[in-house]
């Protein structure tokens, strides 16, 4: 399928679209005005800006793959779960669903019997890992870690840019 | 916001063996060595010395520090979006010059 050596093309391409989106959702954060009064609720203010800050930075690498990755798509999913689970009913339901199909998980073969943890392990770390199979889990794995460090990448030099303006 | 309720089905279901082949030990040892050239510290050894169990483990530990980074990097990201007004402009500018 060549998927995995399509990824080095992607990755100066997937910069700029993750740059992008990253930043309109940073203009946005900064142009949020903080709430008056106590100091306690500026340090609550700040919090939710560094989440913030970090919700859109993996919404922002989710959103450049959209529907067309198991963890883009279960990434967004869990996102948008996220910021409208004030009712804590919504999450435990989603979490349901994701328990429910890790149970029918495939029978692993005999010699990957002893990483059996390390799958478990890798399982939780890589959205949508639960309910997918070992060769889709590794395929997507390496895709996501992929995106990770560009997301890493960009984030880094737009804190320098900032930090340090010329 | 999309009016799409699909509650999406996560993966397929391996109800019935048939349909889906089994993956081979091969194929798997492929892609653990695609991954393991991901990996920083690992990327120069030879696949063979390195069990793929091993592979999984660095993986992990490597995900859960570039999560950690995104962390440090959000928390550091808020602070500047707070503090510097030329933090504005930078991103500004970072948008119209690709």
């Amino acid at each position: 399928m060549g998927s995995l050596s399509d990824l080095n093309n992607v990755s100066s391409h997937l910069k700029s679209r993750f740059a992008r989106g990253f930043l309109r959702a940073l203009a946005r954060i900064h142009n949020l005005s903080p709430p008056p009064a106590s100091s306690s609720s500026n340090q609550d203010f700040a919090l939710r800006k560094c989440q913030r800050v970090k919700l859109a930075a993996y919404a922002s690498m989710a959103s450049a793959f959209g529907k067309r990755r198991v963890w883009s798509r279960a990434m967004l999913q869990r996102i948008r779960c996220h910021s409208s689970s004030v009712r804590r009913g919504k999450v435990r339901q989603h979490m349901r669903t994701m328990r429910r199909s890790g149970k029918k998980r495939k029978k692993i073969g005999r010699e990957l019997a002893a990483k059996a943890q390390d799958v478990k392990k890798l399982r939780k770390l890589v959205p949508g890992g639960e309910s997918m199979d070992l060769e889709g889990l590794l395929r997507e794995t390496a895709h996501y870690v992929k995106c990770l460090v560009t997301q890493v990448q960009v984030m880094r030099s737009i804190a320098d840019f900032c930090s340090c303006p010329p | 916001m999309s009016g799409r309720r699909s509650r999406s089905r996560p993966g397929q279901y391996p109800s019935s063996g048939s349909n889906v082949p089994a993956i081979t030990e091969d194929q798997i040892r492929d892609l653990v060595s695609k991954l393991q050239q991901l990996l920083p510290e690992l990327h120069s050894r030879s696949s063979d010395r390195v069990s793929a169990a091993k592979v999984l483990q660095e993986t992990c530990n490597h995900i859960r520090s570039l999560q950690r980074e995104v962390d440090d990097l959000s928390e550091r990201l808020g602070e500047l979006l707070a503090t510097s007004d030329s933090a504005e402009a930078a991103i500004i500018r970072s948008l119209l010059s690709p």
